[in-house]
């Protein structure tokens, strides 16, 4: 690969299924590229230097702080942000155990904590309490939402395990 | 008809008097029986939806068309005066359209110090201001604005800036005696002569940074001559006084809008200067301009919880029944700054004749503080219900049965009964939940009686020129032992039980207004000037509405946060928006109820007094054929929408109106490592109704938090070279994470509050985190035997304390062989 | 951050050619450390040169003879979810799962976790700083709670008295692991491998980095030899909070018993040096002795032994003596625990 920038350079990712190619400076962040250049402003800056957890997406199906992602890095790649997560009208299991159990108070953190739990579950979807409370531990939230947020993952978590089990019968048998 | 009301309302811990609007007659509080189908459910938020997925727009996420970015300079040095400053470098930088600085900033009228002062107080005043095209051109600007400083002496820290020699924030000095506040009740020395036991104590509590996860900022756009702000503010109406007062505009020229905000905690009650500064750019380039703080900025100058500085003194009699408290107060300010009421919970929590608080005032080289949820409240409980801890131990009695003894029933600086008290119940109740008995049979209080060994302390801290607080001249620490530990601790750990009373307002009150405006399909919009910050306020008040109109949750929408969406709403702080904002729209909705059911009348032909609207139907009372269902209604109106307006009565003068509770904490030491786990918290509150459940549950958890982080891990840390914030950033700063959050148990006490508003409810957002760290304290010193006396409680404190516990053993049992006194039953593990 | 020009390395030779040659480039791997000194502007590069792609050196390989040998771009989430790891490595799998947050360890590889600079907030704050070519140590006789024990010499503001922040790196050097440096020009066959202790440097006014690592080197491998059979191992990390927060004190340990006689101690400190602070004398006199209360006494006593506490950092010591024990009680006792 060819030296790029320091002047804006193209950039092809594909964020929430959808294709685009951007022209950034090497310095953007990819957090800056979706929240300015894409409009897509759920992940937030908090901290803007990966001590908070506000703006976690998904890069590659895997959770990373977009604020510490260079946006020409994701070249190539996948992101999912809390704006791909709603699939015909219906919000994802993680969405709809937050709304249930109120673990959004302000609602700054919210996407960052939903995306890092979601992230787990594609990855585990037989996660425990302590998978849960793990995952939780990567996003600060200052309204302290905590027991409501853990409370919603293993909800979410409950849901994602009976579907998984429900799409493979073979190990049904073994119960959830 | 709107009158003009005299009345007590109560904001942050201070009351005022003031005249208020009110707009007709009140109705009566929902009695008690009352069986009420949306209010008391606990519904999810309305706005769940929005915030779970992305949609939810805050001011950051607030993109307009040609928009400009502005970021401010600030001063590096904690005291300096601006000799020089050039701009050229900046102008140069590509994308910068303009700089603003003292030298060019248009005279305006806003009220407060200037945007950029000549004399800078602390690290992050504000030196100059660029914007441009985008964030990173206005932030490479930044660097190229050049600045000649002329650094000047100055103070960081609280307890040398009481010094008579200590550098000045300002030229009168760093200490102000005569504005201290100062609330004499009794004789204090009549009472201290008349105490059989005098116990007295030095604490310390640090610098508590809010940390609002979305950080201060505004984007401001004119149209002509309207200025629309969208600002991340408590207040949208407050905001919209201060900038139309700025600017020379007529307030209808002036909009505010906060939809959503990303935390506030108190920090976000005024008009920011920041929001000035964008404005002013926004109007010299002609053309919107958004500027956030980053988070280095949000820590350095947009407030904090003030460091304190306290010496409290109880005497009571034998039989513990107080005699007299004494309660002395420095604080922390900043460059300027509010003593928030630290003495509060000294004067109104106990029963007690001889009161006697001081507020000091301290300024410092450090960004001015501000409200931080439950301001003074917070800090002064952790001094009197510790102070209260040394006296049950002195006195042999049990904490709860302490303050059972010197329980108020009544409002003693105003002289009132309480509106309602439900302290002693949330007592009765935390212990039960608690296990608070094991508490005497494992022996820990008994055994604690024997004081093990006085240790010297500081001395005392008074400000130049005042007489030194009365009794003896150094405050000594009571080291004790500690009792039995249960039997499945290893042997280096040790487990305490405490606990701490709170007391607060949260009663509300005028002024505030709602409009309820039924549609013609019969669903209904709540407007109201309130904001919600995060507590759920769009949901509770949809409860209401929907409650009084006897309609589903769903059919309500609230239009909030919008100077322009309804009329006037108070600040959301202080508990109060839920107890005066509520009330005003369950008064609006009543109005439009009354309406609804005159036009049913007429096409009914029945009389208004037999009418009933219950379920989405207006019908005779016992004969539910004679009716017609809402929505027929309103459908038959055409578009006109049938407008209810209400507003928030008069506070009762016969009562005061308060909120209580008390929080347990359960606590495990480690005694090699000095590490503090709180394992359990019970908090018993008593807000009156409950209008949801769910939402409160939410409040009670995160104001715990809040709590623990005070008691445990924040705290501001500066420089004493350089008078600069080492921990203005998540890192250095530690708010908790998920996994410090310990088992949080909590219940409301039952009951309505009928005498304090129409709803029978009260504030629930500040509460919760009042008693917190200083029932975590209080258990420590119940695990160790010896006080914690400076918050937060980190390894450098606790393993000193544990230290002293150790010296302090090693002297007592040197003393045991030399056949000298021996101390008690206790002796060494 | 200033503008930088990024180049995605396709090889290693061409990511090292750029590192020795081009002033102002920095190597890059997952980020967590060289963005958020870069947006602070501790340091400015001008130019990154990214060798996450590089999939050769991200792998785990059995070594003959039982080790393991980790490609030094395997994310520390990787490694945390490797069985062998967690079997044969405990200290190392704990150590991991202790660091940062899973999105931390989802980007940062295991070479650069232990290449990072210090944690000190005068180092990545606006305050005097040796490594910022200031003439005295701010920390030295400032804020030092967080900061050295042990390694610096001399509190006079002349050293830097900052502390390494990896966690891996305490429970590698406790398991006696080697790194593999690529000098460039050299081939692969020369590389050489350092014991891990050494990679480690005291920062300097001249030589702002943690290791001994000259542009263009690069950290290819970790690896961890087979411990003794029966061995056991411990990571214990004491924190301002319960989690997301560098070390306060750490201890590694690994210890071989022979019946009740330890064969074996190996004790490495976080926390309280610029680099893993082994216990030397503490493992010397452990050697060979039955486990009594009096031996733990001693160790811990001399594991604390030269602590040279700075002002506010004197808690450091009575905290990693209890670490000390607590590790001590965890490899010994099987039944008691921590």
């Amino acid at each position: 690969m060819e030296r790029r920038g320091p002047g804006p350079v193209p950039v092809r990712m594909t964020v929430n299924g959808v294709t685009y190619e951007l022209t950034v400076p090497p310095r953007r962040t990819l957090l800056d590229a979706l929240r300015e250049d894409l409009g897509l402003t759920g992940a937030k800056r908090v901290c803007d230097e990966g001590t908070c957890g506000a703006c976690t997406v998904s890069l590659d199906g895997q959770a990373v702080y977009s604020c510490l992602v260079l946006a020409v890095e994701c070249e190539g790649r996948t992101v999912e942000t809390v704006e791909g997560l709603i699939r015909d009208g219906e919000l994802h299991p993680v969405q709809e155990a937050f709304i249930e159990h109120d673990a959004a108070q302000c609602g700054f953190c919210t996407p960052g904590q939903i995306m890092a739990l979601k992230a787990l579950l594609d990855q585990n979807p037989r996660a425990s309490l302590e998978d849960i409370r793990q995952t939780v531990a990567g996003n600060l939230c200052r309204c302290g939402a905590y027991p409501k947020i853990i409370a919603a993952g293993l909800t979410a978590a409950g849901v994602v395990a009976a579907r998984a089990a429900a799409k493979a019968p073979e190990d049904g048998g073994a119960g959830a | 008809m709107p009158e003009l009301r005299k009345t007590v309302v109560e904001i942050e811990g201070r009351l005022h008097e003031e005249y208020v609007v009110v707009d007709g007659e009140d109705l009566p509080a929902w009695p008690e029986d009352r069986v009420l189908s949306r209010v008391g459910q606990p519904l999810p938020r309305v706005d769940a939806r929005a915030k779970v997925t992305g949609t939810a727009r805050f001011t950051h996420d607030i993109q307009l068309p040609g928009m400009l970015h502005a970021r401010i300079l600030r001063s590096p040095h904690p005291h300096a005066r601006l000799r020089r400053i050039d701009v050229s470098g900046a102008l140069a930088v590509p994308g910068v359209l303009a700089v603003l600085t003292h030298e060019n900033v248009p005279e305006l009228g806003w009220p407060g110090r200037p945007l950029f002062d000549t004399v800078l107080r602390y690290q992050g005043a504000e030196v100059a201001a660029v914007v441009a095209v985008d964030e990173a051109a206005a932030t490479d600007a930044l660097d190229k604005i050049s600045v000649e400083y002329e650094p000047l002496p100055f103070v960081v820290d609280l307890e040398a800036a009481v010094e008579p020699d200590a550098p000045r924030v300002y030229p009168e000095g760093n200490v102000s005696a005569d504005e201290a506040s100062v609330y004499v009740r009794g004789d204090t020395d009549q009472g201290f002569a008349e105490a059989d036991v005098v116990v007295e104590a030095n604490f310390r509590t640090a610098a508590q940074l809010h940390n609002c996860f979305e950080t201060h900022g505004s984007v401001c756009s004119w149209d002509g001559g309207r200025l629309t702000v969208w600002d991340s503010t408590q207040h949208v109406f407050g905001v919209r006084k201060t900038l139309a007062q700025a600017f020379g505009l007529p307030m209808h020229d002036v909009r505010v809008i906060k939809q959503f905000m990303g935390g506030g905690f108190g920090s976000k009650g005024g008009t920011g200067r920041y929001t000035v500064i964008a404005a002013l750019l926004a109007r010299q380039t002609g053309r919107p301009v958004k500027l956030l703080l980053d988070r280095r900025e949000e820590n350095l100058a947009t407030g904090h919880r003030h460091n304190t500085l306290q010496y409290i003194k109880l005497g009571a009699r034998s039989d513990g029944t107080l005699t007299a408290i004494y309660h002395q107060v420095f604080a922390g300010v900043g460059a300027w700054g509010w003593v928030a009421p630290v003495g509060g919970p000294a004067r109104e929590l106990y029963r007690c004749p001889n009161v006697k608080t001081e507020e000091y005032a301290v300024c410092l080289n450090l960004g001015p503080d501000s409200a931080f949820r439950a301001p003074g409240y917070v800090e002064g409980t952790v001094a009197l219900e510790g102070a209260m801890d040394d006296l049950a131990v002195a006195l042999g009695m049990d904490p709860i049965e302490l303050r059972l003894r010197n329980y108020a029933d009544t409002n003693q600086p105003r002289n009132l009964p309480y509106s309602g008290k439900g302290l002693r119940e949330a007592y009765r109740i935390g212990a039960e939940l608690m296990g608070w008995h094991l508490r005497e049979t494992t022996g820990y209080l008994p055994r604690k009686r024997t004081i093990l060994a006085t240790l010297g302390g500081g001395g005392n801290h008074s400000p130049e020129g005042e007489q030194p607080p009365a009794g003896p001249g150094g405050v000594e620490d009571l080291v004790c032992w500690p009792g039995t530990q249960p039997e499945d601790l290893p042997p280096h750990r040790r487990r305490g039980l405490g606990m701490a009373s709170q007391i607060w307002g949260g009663g509300g009150g005028p002024p505030a207004h709602a409009e309820v405006r039924v549609n013609p399909d019969a669903t209904v919009t709540v407007a109201t000037g309130t904001q919600d910050i995060g507590t759920g306020t769009r949901t509770v008040l949809a409860q209401v509405a929907a409650e009084e109109l006897s309609i589903p949750v769903e059919h309500v929408r609230v239009l909030l946060g919008d100077t322009e969406a309804g009329p006037y709403g108070p600040i959301s702080a202080g508990s109060l928006t839920v107890a005066s904002v509520g009330p005003a729209v369950r008064a609006a909705a009543a109005d439009a109820r009354r309406q609804l059911v005159e036009l049913a009348a007429s096409l009914l032909d029945a009389k208004v007094e037999e009418l009933i609207l219950k379920d989405g139907r207006v019908e005779v009372a016992g004969s539910p054929e004679r009716g017609i269902a809402l929505r027929e209604l309103t459908a038959r109106l055409g578009n006109f929408m049938v407008t209810g307006h209400g507003s928030r009565g008069p506070n009762p003068e016969d009562v005061a109106v308060h909120t209580f509770g008390a929080q347990f904490a359960e606590v495990e030491v480690d005694l090699e490592t000095g590490a503090v786990e709180v394992t359990r918290i019970v908090a018993v509150h008593d807000s009156g109704r409950i209008i949801n459940p769910l939402t409160t549950s939410s409040q009670v958890e995160g104001g715990v938090i809040q709590g623990l982080g005070f008691a445990l891990s924040e705290e501001r840390a500066v420089d004493p070279q350089t008078g600069r914030v080492l921990s203005a950033d998540l890192e250095n700063y530690r708010i908790p994470t998920a996994l410090d959050v310990p088992i949080i148990d909590h219940v409301m006490v039952p009951g309505a509050d009928l005498a304090a508003n129409n709803l029978g409810a009260k504030g629930v957002g500040e509460p919760p985190i009042i008693p917190t760290a200083a029932a975590v304290a209080n258990a420590v010193y119940d695990a160790l035997g010896i006080r914690p006396t400076d918050l937060p409680l980190t390894r450098p404190r606790v393993l000193a304390a544990i230290k002293r516990l150790e010296e302090a053993a090693q002297a007592v049992e040197a003393g045991a062989e030399s056949g000298k006194e021996q101390a008690g039953e206790g002796g060494t593990r | 951050m200033k503008p930088f020009a990024y180049t995605a390395a396709t090889s290693l030779d061409q990511a090292q050619e750029i590192l020795s040659e081009e002033w102002g480039s920095r190597l890059y791997a997952g980020g967590t450390d060289l963005l958020t000194l870069t947006k602070r502007g501790t340091v400015s590069p001008d130019h990154l040169v990214d060798i996450k792609g590089l999939a050769d050196f991200r792998y785990l390989r059995h070594l003959t003879g039982g080790g393991l040998a980790i490609g030094a771009l395997t994310t520390l989430a990787e490694l945390e979810a490797n069985r062998t790891v967690h079997r044969r490595f405990p200290a190392l799998a704990r150590s991991i799962a202790v660091t940062g947050t899973p999105q931390l360890r989802n980007r940062a590889t295991v070479g650069g976790n232990l290449c990072q600079q210090p944690r000190c907030w005068y180092y990545r704050g606006d305050f005097p700083c040796l490594l910022h070519g200031d003439e005295v140590c701010g920390a030295a006789k400032g804020e030092n709670a967080y900061h050295a024990l042990f390694g610096y010499e001399s509190a006079d503001g002349n050293r830097c008295v900052a502390v390494h922040p990896s966690d891996p790196a305490v429970a590698l050097s406790a398991l006696e692991a080697e790194v593999v440096v690529a000098v460039p020009g050299e081939a692969p066959v020369n590389w050489e491998a350092t014991p891990i202790d050494d990679l480690f440097q005291q920062p300097t006014k001249d030589f702002p980095g943690t290791t001994i690592l000259n542009p263009g080197d690069v950290v290819v491998e970790i690896r961890v030899p087979e411990q003794p059979k029966g061995s056991r191992q411990v990571y214990l990390k004491a924190m301002d909070r319960a989690a997301w927060a560098f070390a306060l004190v750490s201890v590694a340990a690994v210890a071989t018993l022979d019946g009740n006689r330890l064969a074996d101690l190996r004790l490495a400190l976080g926390g309280v040096a610029y680099k893993p602070w082994r216990a030397r004398h503490a493992e010397e006199i452990a050697r060979g002795h039955v486990v009594s209360p009096e031996l733990v006494d001693e160790i811990v006593e001399l594991a604390a032994e030269g602590a040279m506490p700075l002002g506010a950092n004197e808690y450091k010591v009575p905290l990693l003596k209890g670490l000390v024990r607590q590790a001590l009680r965890a490899v010994t006792d099987e039944s008691r625990g921590i």
